[in-house]
């Protein structure tokens, strides 16, 4: 599976505050991500099953990451070097 | 925002995107600042390059799913169709105080030429843009062709239906008061043919040069479009970026300013947009793997 920056930037984001909502991520990302864009992103990787939504109190849509997102983050992580493995 | 909202949701099919289309015209609604000023103005710009960008990102996946052609009868059908009408209703509606009326159909049958003239140039990208399968249209024959329907059109056809249009309405009030009227009528700029201008042109006025050069500088688009379409239906990635280009080259033809004396500045903010959107399509691929 292929996973791009910018999914990579929603999922760090979604790790650290499950169940945010698009222009919550927009303004939390500082300018990685788009206003308009976040929203096919986010299609695309719930397409991948990257994310899984619900639809929230105030009618937003809420996004959090699946098993296989936190999977393909820490994968993508390991890869950068960003994640300390003990032998 | 809603009747734009429902505009736009025509040219997106996809549920996924149309779901993000109404996502992005939700958050631009949530935060319409309550007052006018300056920040209605960074707001408005804000919200238009959202709703640009979801287009764009959007519109590649129906292209690719739909083809160029589903995507283009949508357009035709959510733009054409409705300002064709609302020409009519105009037209219907005009009145002559104190004459008989005109014969609506012979106003509305000459004004079609003027309107399918302007149209030349956003035909000349679909028919370059279009696909069938692998196979695309020649662009140079393409060219010859378009270019040489849009100089018959502006060069003879509508100046000649612009004067007919004139000269219903004149034969309309001359019926009515004959004492009132009579004569001819004389041409104008935009009732002068091709040749004519021409024949004028050491003597002409500012306003029957700036005709000429704006007939010709549409026959020029023509072929701009055609060949630019050309170039991006040909490139390794043409799904996607052609429709990106396209919505910016079909939004600036239809804003109906092709031709004014601001035109340079159009192209130019055209140009640049229609990069900027290209290296975004393009980039939408270019993912590493996790």
């Amino acid at each position: 599976m292929r996973v791009a920056a910018s999914e990579l930037v929603i999922l760090t984001l979604l790790a650290a505050r499950p169940d945010a909502y698009g222009l919550e991520l927009v303004e939390a990302s500082r300018g990685k991500l788009k206003r308009g864009g976040i929203y096919v992103t986010l299609g695309r990787m719930e397409g991948k099953g990257l994310v899984t939504s619900r639809v929230g109190d105030a009618g937003k849509r809420l996004y959090r990451p699946t098993a296989l997102g936190e999977r393909a983050l820490m994968a993508a992580r390991l890869f950068a070097g960003q994640l300390t493995v003990r032998t | 925002m809603s009747r734009i909202g429902s505009i736009l949701r025509v040219f997106v099919t996809d549920p996924r995107s149309r779901r993000a289309l109404d996502e992005t015209l939700l958050d631009v609604q949530s935060e319409r600042p309550p007052t006018a000023g300056p920040g209605h103005i960074w707001w408005s710009l804000r919200s238009t390059s959202a709703i640009v960008r979801v287009m764009a990102m959007t519109g590649s996946t129906e292209v690719a799913r739909f083809g160029t052609a589903a995507v283009g009868l949508r357009i035709l059908v959510a733009i054409v169709a409705p300002a064709s009408l609302l020409v009519l209703w105009q037209l219907h509606g005009a009145e002559y105080p104190g004459t008989s009326p005109a014969p609506q159909s012979t106003l509305f049958v000459a004004l079609l030429p003027q309107a399918l003239a302007g149209w030349m140039p956003a035909a000349a990208w679909f028919l370059a843009i279009w696909t069938r399968g692998r196979r695309v249209l020649p662009v140079v024959p393409l060219i010859v062709a378009l270019v040489g329907v849009e100089f018959a059109m502006v060069g003879w056809i509508t100046p000649e239906a612009n004067q007919r249009f004139r000269v219903t309405v004149f034969e309309a009030h001359k019926a009515s008061a004959p004492d009132l009227y009579n004569g001819t009528l004389a041409r104008g700029p935009s009732e002068r043919t091709l040749s004519e201008l021409f024949r004028v042109w050491s003597d002409s006025r500012p306003v029957e040069r700036r005709q000429l050069q704006a007939r010709l500088i549409l026959c020029g688009f023509v072929a701009a479009l055609a060949v630019l379409g050309g170039v991006i239906v040909r490139t390794p990635r043409p799904r996607r970026a052609h429709w990106t280009a396209g919505v910016i080259v079909v939004a600036w033809l239809f804003s109906g300013r092709g031709v004014t004396a601001g035109w340079l500045a159009l192209a130019a903010t055209a140009g640049v947009a229609m990069v900027l959107l290209l290296r975004l399509a393009s980039r939408q691929d270019a993912t590493p793997d996790a």
